[in-house]
This record gives C-alpha cells, structure tokens and sequence, in this order.
C-alpha cells in the first residue's frame, strides 16, 4: 500500500466528519471498518469520500478513476469494508491506469 | 384524429393583423419604441411595416415560411410586423453562423431567408424549401400568419415550435397597460415576442436596452422612465448582486413581471426589499403555450392564478397541464405531449392549491439519490445563505453506487480554495437538509453560471467541463 494514498484516503475520510455526528474512527488501522454490517459510514458519506479522492488523484496525477464503479470486480469483493481494503482498492485503480497510460 | 386535441382552430373573431396595425397606426405620435437612437412613434412604425410589406408583396414573399434573422430594434419589429401581414409564417432567429441559420431554415421548411445586408438594409435570400413541417402546413393552409421560436434547449435540444398569430392578437388587446416597457428578453424568446405585442397592443412604450445587461437594464429604467420590467430571476440576482440598481433613479418603476424558472423566496424578498412599492409578479409561460395572463395570489409572489377563463390549468400526477387559445399548432418535428383532451403537459412540477399554482422546477431536473428524490430549487435556496456566494446551480450527477449524486457549482464574490467552500457548506447544512440533499460534489465557477438568455445552466458540466479540483 502507498503512504501517499493513504495519506489521501485518510484526509478524504476526515472531510466528511463535518456532517458525521461522530468522527469516523480509523484507530484500528488498516482494520477500522468503514462500509458494511458493521461499518461507521452510510452510503452518502462513503460516495462523498470516493469523490473527494478522485478529485485528489486527479490533482496530483492529472488521471481519472471511477472508484465507485465496482462491476469489474468480483461478487464476494469489499473494496470499501475497512480502511484497508479502501486503500487497496484505490491503489489498484491507481495503478491500473497508470499502466494504461504507458502502454 | 381526435379534434378535441387541438383547442386552437382558426377563429373568426380572431383579430387580424390589419386591424392591429389600424389601431397602432390611430396612436398617431405617441411613443411606440425607443432606443439608444431616439424615439419611433406609432404613426413612424406603422409607415415602416407598410413600405416593408409592398417590397415583400413585390418580391412575391407571401404566404410562405420565412427565417427573419435580426435583433431587437425598430426595423426587424417592423418587418415581423409585415411579414405577418403578408401572411406569411416566421421563423425568429437572433443572428448566428451561417450553418447554423440554414439548418433552421431548413427545419421550418422556409423558402427565403430576410437578413440585413452590410448596408443595413433587408435583404431576401430564396432557398429550396423542400417539403413544409406538417404544423407550418395547417397554418399556411388557414392563409394566416404564424409564428416559429425555437426553444432553448436546456432540458434537452432544440425544439421549433409552431404559432398561429391571431390568437396572440386577441391575448396582448386584452392585456392590462404596461407603459414603457423594457425589452430584455430576447428577440427569438416566446418571451421577447410577448413583449411587444404586450407594449404594442396596450399603447406602451417598448424601450430596447443598447445591451443586455444588468447596468444597462438599470441605467435604462431611469432614462426612459420605465415603469415594467419583464426579466428572469437570474438577472434580477445579477442586477441585485453587482449593485447594478443602487444610486439609479427607480422611481417610474410599478411593476416587475419574472417568470422562466423557479424563484426563491430570499431572491424575491431581497428584490422587493430594493424596490419598494414595485409590485412583484410571476409569471408562467414557455415556448409551447405563450405567457399566461398571471395574478399574484399570495405576498411572497411564489403562488399564482389565471383568472382568464380561456385558459384551464390542472395538476395531474404533479405536473402542470395548460390548455388555452395561445397553445401550440405544433412542433417542426415529434409529437407534442397532448392529452386527448387538449391539455399541455409542460414537464413542470407544480402545486395546486384553491386554483392557485406554483412551479416548483422541471421535472426533468430532480434528482434520484438512492431512489429518494431530490429538488435543486430547495438545495439551491439553502446554499444562497451562504455567505460570498453569487449564484449557485445545483444538479445530478451519476454515481454508480447511488444512480446520482448532488451536485452544486458556485459563482463565488471573492476567491477562495474548493476545501474551504465545503467545509463551510457542510457546517451550514449540517441539519439543515437531509443527507440526500447535501451537495457530494462541489465546484467552483469563474464565469456565470446562466445562459445568454439569463436562464440557469442546469447542466453546467456539460456546457463547460472543468475538473473540480482545477477550478481555484
């Protein structure tokens, strides 16, 4: 996992506490649960995340991801269910359009 | 063919445009237009419509779909007026790029183009017109004149749609005196066309701003001696915003007609806070039923009435359906959305209550966050509170997850950074609306947020792609 998407994922989670009525706990790391049976955040506040890290990748590395479109992957997959598995997520798309980009 | 879907035939109490310019021409030297150049009376205008018509007549130009391309001034109202008395049917364009003027005239089936040459004078351009659009057909098959406006597209392409003129004849003599009246509204608008007839028919004075804009209208409302404003809301938030109204001498205004688009009521309390005394009145019209003939029903101007018993409005499923003598013949291409008994359904979502109505916004507009619907007008409202902010149009965005999304565009009075402008929204909303309505995506606009006509851009992303982290 990239320390800069973590950074970026961290500071897009925070964003939302704002409208939270309580701040969305990430002390247990890449495990803190976000989106699912016992996750902190609703569908609005994660969309609203997804949002707010694209519009950062897309300053940082000037490309374009879809984190919220998931058909590609597989039915048992939950890309938002922790802090972790966020992270991955967005590393994933990151890196898969970077390797677009150079072909 | 059902006939009770077309509530408008040919009638012969119909006022003919001979007898309307008699009676133009029976107010001798009162003020019939005035513009930067002076002043035209009616005696003056109606010498002009005659000498166009006998060259239209010479040229054999009548009776025949015609593209008139011009703007606002004494001349092209004059040669609307002729070509309407030469029976022919007119399609109104303001002036564009040459591709674009043929492809209308090729949509209305327009045998000649009227146009002004370099030296200003007009000038008629016959073109093959291939076979005419069945609505131009009925009227040119009635021998009356009729009318073309082609709609702005905002929920979608342009659509021309088809008017006979005597039914507006008969609407505008009935009308309440307007006195001098400015004409902001474009040329080529259902609502630019009413305005004449309006200033025209009632012995009014229509005043042509030299440019449309917010200082302009202000400037002119003191020079001229206004007394009605037929404008949107967005230019009265613009007119209000950059101050275009402060130090003008607002005296001769009594009353300002708005209408185009949803109003909110902090717009229509800061305007009728700056011009007390003026009479605030909406007004509902579109391009496929003209402009009603409107009554205020409440004080916050927001609900409306129609007294006249020529036109029926009914709310069916939450949307407005109109019927009246000023209802479409048709459009150039596509069904009209007629119920079998003759209604309009406009697409706009409305209330009724008591027989008064208010549009709350298209229905085209809502958004569907989650299957939960959401209205821009009322987003649009809160976000207004905000401080520094100018304009603000809210709107959906698609969102694989949610089906849409909400999102707003700001126009903001000073510089500040996007996570800034969140932060202080998110304050601002928290409680204020529910999650659903909480714009999810933000940006920041340096150019306004409405279309030349001074409607809202409802669709901004798709007028001007910007990536929202780009944008300050």
């Amino acid at each position: 996992m990239q320390a800069n998407t973590i950074g970026i994922v961290e500071a897009a989670l925070r964003r939302q506490d704002a409208l939270l009525p309580e701040p969305i706990d990430l002390s247990r790391g890449a495990d803190s649960p976000l989106y699912g049976p016992d996750g902190q955040v609703d569908s609005l506040t994660l969309v609203t995340a997804l949002v707010d890290i694209e519009e950062q990748l897309h300053a940082q590395f000037g490309c374009t991801l879809h984190l919220a479109d998931v058909s590609d992957l597989p039915a048992d997959a939950t890309p938002f269910a922790s802090f972790g598995a966020l992270c991955a997520h967005v590393d994933a798309r990151l890196a898969a359009v970077q390797a677009a980009a150079t072909l | 063919v059902n006939a009770a879907r077309f509530p408008n035939p040919p009638h012969e109490t119909a006022l003919s445009v001979d007898a309307f310019l008699a009676q133009l021409d029976a107010r001798g030297e009162q003020a019939a237009i005035a513009n930067r150049d002076g002043v035209c009376t009616y005696a003056a205008l109606v010498a002009r419509v005659r000498g166009h018509a006998q060259r239209l007549a010479d040229a054999s130009l009548q009776r025949a779909s015609v593209l008139l391309v011009d703007d606002y001034n004494v001349d092209s109202i004059a040669m609307l007026l002729a070509l309407w008395l030469t029976g022919n049917v007119v399609a109104l364009s303001v002036p564009k790029p040459d591709p674009q003027l043929d492809a209308l005239a090729a949509s209305a089936g327009c045998s000649a183009r009227v146009q002004r040459d370099d030296q200003g004078a007009y000038a008629f351009t016959w073109r093959a017109a291939g076979i005419a659009p069945a609505a131009v057909a009925r009227v040119l098959a009635t021998r009356e004149p009729g009318f073309i406006v082609f709609s702005s597209g905002s929920t979608g392409p342009a659509k021309g749609v088809v008017h006979r003129v005597a039914p507006f004849l008969d609407r505008y003599a009935h009308a309440e005196p307007c006195g001098a009246l400015l004409a902001f509204l474009l040329f080529d608008h259902i609502g630019g066309l009413v305005t004449v007839l309006h200033a025209l028919s009632t012995g009014g004075t229509l005043v042509i701003p030299g440019e449309r804009t917010p200082h302009e209208v202000g400037r002119c409302i003191g020079a001229h001696r206004v007394e009605t404003l037929h404008v949107s809301p967005t230019l009265l938030n613009l007119a209000l915003s950059s101050g275009a109204l402060r130090d003008r001498d607002l005296g001769s205004l009594r009353r300002v007609y708005y209408g185009t688009e949803p109003t909110s009521p902090q717009l229509l309390a800061r305007v009728s806070a700056a011009l007390p005394g003026v009479e605030m009145r909406q007004l509902y019209g579109m391009s496929e039923i003209g402009v009603l003939p409107c009554h205020g029903a409440t004080d916050d101007g927001l609900w409306i009435r129609v007294d006249d018993p020529r036109y029926q409005l009914r709310v069916v499923d939450g949307i407005l359906q109109v019927r009246g003598p000023t209802n479409l013949v048709g459009y150039l291409a596509g069904e009209m959305p007629l119920t079998d008994d003759g209604y309009f359904i406009t697409a706009d979502l409305a209330d009724e209550r008591d027989g008064h109505f208010r549009v709350t916004g298209r229905a085209a507009d809502i958004i569907n966050v989650g299957g939960k619907k959401v209205f821009p007008a009322t987003v649009e409202a809160a976000l207004k509170e905000l401080a520094d902010v100018l304009d603000v149009v809210v709107y959906g965005t698609p969102n694989p997850l949610l089906g849409q999304i909400v999102a707003a565009r700001f126009l903001l009075a000073a510089p500040e950074s996007l996570d800034s402008l969140r932060q202080r929204m998110y304050a601002h909303l928290k409680g204020v609306l529910s999650p659903e309505q909480i714009p999810r995506t933000v940006s920041i606009s340096d150019t306004p947020l409405h279309t030349s006509r001074f409607k809202k851009m409802r669709h901004p992303d798709a007028a001007a792609p910007v990536a929202p982290s780009s944008t300050h």
